[in-house]
């Protein structure tokens, strides 16, 4: 197999950088209203601001000196339909994500009990509860610098006078400045520095690679890492076993390459955290969110041993902390990214987790519309193979019982309540018993994020409607 | 013992049953009340192609281990008698309730030879919801001892802490039975005793003479042939044929090592030690082509570099005992081991001379002796060297024996043969059979390292066990075979003495030379085209992955039993169908069949503990060949999800999944009900190559096929919702409570109770 190159300018930047230097945030949720309405608008969606720019110096921060805003478009299953984007059956797209991740069945095995109480899916309920919950057919993300007026954003389309005609708002959710507050690194609401730990594709970012290519053979073995094939984030490209990630085609798309060649898919959570909770059981238990995260509130280095000259990011549980006396065995920093806990060997548990990394390019929000005030983390994911990546993390890592040779436990920051979360420890340690919720998920969703040609066509596909 | 805990029987044309919660809670309390039931389905399969009837109906069931598979399906089908007999016998095909019994009972036997399976094996499942609740008991009471020690002080050691949950454990109701240890199957018990080397040696070894009389009697009739070609005296007619069919077979064995080391799976690391004994037959091999030159040093000299070789040898080994286990280690032991058998030889050869009648042969019992020597050194510190040893040299034995004794034929057309020609002729036969030596005994190794059952995740596939029962067999029944062919053997001039003549020493040296440069050529390509070799293989597959496949559209009847399962063992059922059309698929079927039992045979000696390769997860998988032999059934239950497992298989234990799915495909097929899948699209299982290979490493086109072959479960009974991992912990928790007050001890027990 040639390598396909990776077509980095017709992808959608998102994909490449997560605009860090953009504090500013907002996440427009809707629902399609009028199909050849919402295709003209697609079609007059700035191209520059959802490209990469053609230096691709923004991996290269500060971003916001070069340019003032960024757009992302995604589409649930739901929304491909409702614009008339219909799948070629000899390449469909993959079940999972035609279901949804709201879908009643689909739910249930993800461990989301509360799904159907949620205020937004990528699927629709049955029957008349299905009323209750929104349907959301695109995801618009937008980041753009502090003094970049809201009504310019993307050329004045997020506008509610540009929207109304082609969509429905199902929400809008403000980002939170305040993510990007300490230039080392985000945090979020409750405190902890986030995002320190990204799988990097290799190929896909210049700034990584150059990283990379200047490192000593120490750096770069931690580097390694975290490298991984292009093809686990991006359809069309190799993946970890080797082979192209399989990028589904739609009807009437004539292209050689697939329709979904250069996208990928993007598993959306809107999370609300509960930060007085936290705060409470913390008073009970002193030094008890560390344990819980499994980093440390002030600096984000890890709980484990490792080696500061490293950096923070260099280190691995298997041989320097197998029991969990630094890091719980079931801390969320380790069910999110057990590293090289789950194999025989360290070498080979980081090759089985290299099969199940997301790349995260979440945010933190403030407000939402409607509603109001609310914290918590608009949680993006992107991934390839959403049954091996986020499908699979969800239902056995983080919402599953038995990781890591625990007993039912769930991440005690993402499972559900009156799990037990064991702090392991010399002395016996301590098993906490009924922990509170410190976080709800409110709307979620599989969206895809297309390269700009299939946008293009998608735009397209809509507008001519009949 | 009976070992077959895993039964599934097949009711044909059933047809569309449903079961509702009434009959599903008495299924339930049935199987719960029969008490050795671990897990129970039911699922309906479709009728086979061109079988005119309406669906059949899979009954699976997963006993604990030393019931007898009859009484137990008589004793499940009793209680069950009402909801099975509400399926079968009010609606169903059967006429009454004994006429249903009967065939359950007669059912449950085909499936027992059919089926490989793996899985956690010896433990009932009453004796695994006791001790899941005596572990809860134990780890509650020591929260508790934490607390209650928080408040009162300093924390205590945990040899205290021990001490006072002892003194609260003891006054459980289940304190006494747990004091007893837990039962452990004969295959899964630690250390190595007599007995089971024996058994295991025995499962292993027996095969071979079967296989012996097979292709003795196949040699037989091809020297027999060969003598009647016109123009062909017997003997070279047949030493011909033997040698090609033994070139043949080098061939073949050396490709198989060639792609299992370009597989990575001879890894050098996982077996240092190993590897010593395949290095060993390769120097002896090597010192007996040699033989004639070397033997002309005689005398002292030859006994000083003996005695200073073996000396520095020995020497050398001890040094390098200390050593951590790596490239350069591996090459210094080989180096070290080369010059103790060199050393030995010489004194053969010393010996020989000195005496000047010497015993035949000396040398040949150098890999005997040697080895095991090398293996008493280093079983002082590794317990993995001891098995190589213990089991791989018996092997060695046979095999060298068979090598031994097919010689004598193997000289045979020397006699017929001018002088120098026959010197390069003997001395080809002997690279051939130093090839193939080699590689038996590197067959052997994979074996030994298969066998250890204390830690049994071997290196190497089962493609080797079969690939060593087959030639070692052919070894020794090509030998039989050929020798009646010829008749009573000739007395056959000693090559030695052909050496008198200048010009035979001086081919049988430039013979020996190239042999050298040979066996050279081959380490340093080993060593350099592995990288090449494993880049070709991912460039083979990435070919074979850029063929277009379609993923399969995941039937909703499929998701809605996996997540019924959130939290809880899964359960997976695949139906295919035997490869090949109307004349071809006998032959198919007959292969799955014996790669079935081969996985059968590895699953019971090394598979026992949960883990197939180095696959975990898996509780219990079987095969079956249902529906006339027209399909090939899988039923599993195992931890984790469906993704996960089967990236589990692709990446621990691909070659046994190719081995035994490369024999199917999916036709299409209608859906056995209304609400269950069918197949569509007709689809092939992934390519593969060498048997073993590929296949499966094309994740999305294997797991398209995997998802497109199964069925959802009717009825699913799970005794308990454990993965192996609780199953374990629990049971090591058991051991260690009863086992001694050691630091160790107490350390592992504070350590499992925080889970």
């Amino acid at each position: 197999m040639t390598t396909p190159a990776i077509p980095l300018p017709d992808m959608q930047a998102l994909l490449v950088t997560g605009f860090g230097g953009l504090t500013h945030a907002r996440y427009l949720l809707l629902a399609v209203k009028d199909r050849r309405a919402a295709g003209d608008w697609l079609a007059r969606l700035a191209d520059p601001a959802l490209r990469l720019l053609p230096d691709a110096a923004e991996v290269q921060p500060p971003v916001a000196q070069r340019r003032a805003e960024a757009v992302a478009v995604g589409f649930s299953a739901a929304g491909l339909a409702a614009l008339g984007v219909q799948e070629d059956p000899a390449t469909p797209f993959p079940s999972t994500f035609s279901d949804g991740m709201g879908a009643q069945h689909r739910a249930r095995g993800l461990g989301d009990a509360e799904a159907e109480a949620w205020r937004w899916a990528d699927a629709p309920l049955p029957g008349p509860i299905g009323g209750y919950r929104r349907v959301v057919h695109l995801l618009v993300c937008c980041f753009h610098a502090p003094g970049h007026p809201p009504a310019a954003l993307a050329g004045g389309l997020l506008d509610a006078a540009a929207l109304g005609p082609a969509f429905d708002v199902v929400a809008t959710i403000h980002g939170d400045p305040a993510y990007f507050r300490d230039p080392r690194f985000a945090i979020e609401p409750f405190g902890f520095p986030d995002g320190i730990s990204q799988p990097v594709p290799v190929g896909l970012n210049a700034r990584d690679e150059r990283l990379y290519a200047q490192a000593d053979a120490r750096r770069r073995a931690w580097l390694e890492h975290d490298r991984v094939a292009p093809g686990e984030f991006v359809l069309g490209l190799p993946n970890e076993y080797g082979e192209k990630a399989h990028a589904p085609s739609v009807r009437g798309w004539t292209t050689d390459a697939p329709f979904c060649h250069g996208a990928s898919y993007m598993a959306v959570r809107q999370i609300v955290q509960h930060v007085d909770r936290l705060k409470a059981f913390e008073a009970q238990h002193p030094g008890i969110a560390d344990k819980i995260i499994g980093r440390r509130r002030d600096d984000g280095q890890p709980l484990c041993p490792f080696d500061p000259g490293d950096g923070d990011n260099a280190f691995g549980y298997a041989v320097a902390d197998a029991q969990g006396f630094g890091c719980p065995r079931g801390a969320h920093a380790r069910r999110a990214n057990p590293r090289d806990t789950l194999g025989q060997t360290p070498e080979e548990g980081i090759r089985h987790a290299k099969l199940h990394r997301l790349l995260r390019r979440g945010r933190s929000y403030a407000r939402v519309e409607p509603g109001g005030d609310e914290t918590g983390m608009m949680f993006i994911a992107f991934n390839a193979d959403i049954d091996r990546q986020f499908a699979l993390v969800q239902r056995r890592w983080i919402a599953g019982s038995r990781f890591n040779d625990l007993a039912n436990e769930s991440d005690p920051l993402l499972g559900d309540s009156h799990r037990a979360f064991t702090v392991p420890g010399a002395d016996g340690g301590r098993r906490l018993q009924g922990l509170p919720q410190f976080t709800t998920v409110v709307g979620g969703g599989y969206f895809l994020l297309p390269a700009l040609g299939a946008l293009a066509f998608i735009a397209r596909q809509a507008a001519a409607a009949p | 013992m009976y070992m077959a805990q895993m039964l599934c029987l097949v009711v044909p044309g059933v047809g569309a049953r449903g079961l509702d919660d009434a009959a599903r809670e008495a299924l339930d309390e049935a199987l719960r009340g029969v008490g050795f039931v671990h897990f129970a389905s039911l699922a309906m399969l479709p009728p086979p192609p061109g079988a005119d009837r309406p669906a059949d109906l899979m009954i699976e069931l997963v006993f604990d281990e030393g019931i007898d598979p009859r009484e137990g399906v008589r004793r499940v089908a009793n209680a069950a008698l009402g909801p099975l007999g509400g399926l079968l016998v009010d609606q169903g095909p059967f006429d009454d309730p004994r006429a249903m019994l009967d065939h359950l009972v007669a059912a449950a036997v085909p499936a027992r030879a059919a089926g490989g399976f793996i899985g956690m094996r010896d433990r009932a499942a009453e004796e695994v919801h006791r001790e899941l609740l005596w572990y809860q008991f134990a780890r509650g009471q020591l929260a508790e001892l934490v607390r209650d020690a928080a408040s009162a002080g300093p924390a205590p050691a945990s040899d205290e802490l021990v001490r006072r949950l002892l003194l609260r454990l003891a006054a459980h109701p289940l304190w006494r039975s747990m004091q007893q240890a837990p039962t452990r199957s004969f295959w899964r018990r630690e250390g190595l005793g007599p007995l089971r080397m024996v058994a295991a040696l025995a499962w292993v070894i027996l095969p071979l003479p079967l296989f012996a009389c097979l292709f003795a009697a196949v040699g037989w009739l091809v020297a027999s042939l060969a003598g009647l070609l016109p123009g062909t005296t017997a003997p070279l007619g047949a030493g011909a044929v033997a040698s090609l069919v033994l070139l043949l077979l080098t061939a073949f064995a050396a490709s198989s090592l060639v792609a299992v080391v370009a597989q990575s799976v001879l890894i050098l690391a996982a077996a240092v030690t190993g590897f010593v004994v395949f290095h060993a037959v390769l120097a002896v091999g090597f010192m007996r082509i040699s033989e004639a030159a070397v033997a002309l040093w005689s005398g002292p000299v030859a006994w000083g570099v003996a005695a200073a070789a073996a000396a520095g040898s020995v020497l050398l080994w001890v040094l390098l005992l200390q050593r951590r286990p790596g490239p350069r280690a591996f090459a210094d032991r080989w180096l070290a081991l080369a010059g103790l058998l060199l050393s030995t030889w010489v004194v053969g050869a010393a010996w020989r001379g000195t005496l000047d009648a010497p015993p035949a042969r000396f040398d040949e019992l150098a890999p005997f002796l040697l080895p095991a020597l090398a293996g008493a050194l280093l079983s002082r510190c590794n317990e993995q060297a001891r098995w190589y040893f213990a089991i791989g040299l018996p092997f060695l034995l046979l095999l060298l024996v068979g090598t031994a004794w097919s010689w004598p034929w193997l000289e045979q057309p020397a006699k017929a043969l001018p002088g120098a020609v026959a010197a390069a002729w003997l001395v080809a036969v002997g690279v051939l059979s130093l090839l193939d030596m080699a590689v038996l005994a590197a067959i052997a190794l994979a074996v030994a390292a298969l066998v250890r059952l204390r830690a049994p995740r071997a290196p190497l596939g089962v493609p080797l066990v079969a690939a060593v029962v087959l030639l070692g067999g052919l070894h020794l029944a090509l030998a039989s075979g050929v020798s009646h062919g010829l008749g009573p053997a000739r007395p056959v001039q000693d090559p030695l003495q052909q050496l008198d003549d200048p010009w035979t020493f001086g081919c049988t040296a430039l013979a020996m030379a190239a042999v050298a440069l040979l066996l050279a050529t081959v380490a340093w390509l080993a060593r350099r085209s592995r990288p090449a070799l494993e880049a070709a293989v991912r460039r083979l597959d990435a070919r074979r992955s850029n063929k277009p496949f379609v993923p399969h559209r995941l039937h909703r009847s499929i998701v809605e039993a996996e997540a019924d399962l959130f939290d809880r063992p899964s359960h997976m059922i695949s139906l295919t169908d035997i490869r090949g059309g109307r004349w071809a698929w006998p032959l198919y079927g007959m292969a799955a069949w014996i790669f079935l039992h081969v996985i059968g045979t590895a699953g019971r000696l090394l598979y026992a503990q949960g883990w197939l390769g180095q696959a975990w997860g898996i509780k219990f998988g079987h095969w079956h060949i249902v529906q006339g032999g027209r399909r090939l059934l899988f039923v599993s239950n195992f931890d984790g999800d469906f993704g996960g497992y089967l990236d589990e298989f692709i990446r621990g234990a691909s070659q046994g999944i190719n081995l035994i799915w490369r024999w199917t495909q999916l036709h299409a097929r209608a859906p056995a009900a209304g609400g269950q899948p069918g197949v569509e699209r007709p689809r092939h299982f992934p390519e593969t190559w060498c048997l073993a290979f590929s296949g499966c490493h094309h994740e999305q086109a294997f797991k398209a096929y995997a998802r497109a072959s199964m069925l959802p479960h009717l009825y699913l009974f799970q005794r308990y919702a454990l993965s192996n991992q609780d199953i374990v912990r629990v049971r090591e928790l058991r051991e260690a409570l009863v086992g001694p007050r050691t630091p160790e001890n107490d350390e592992r027990i504070v350590r499992i109770l925080q889970s």
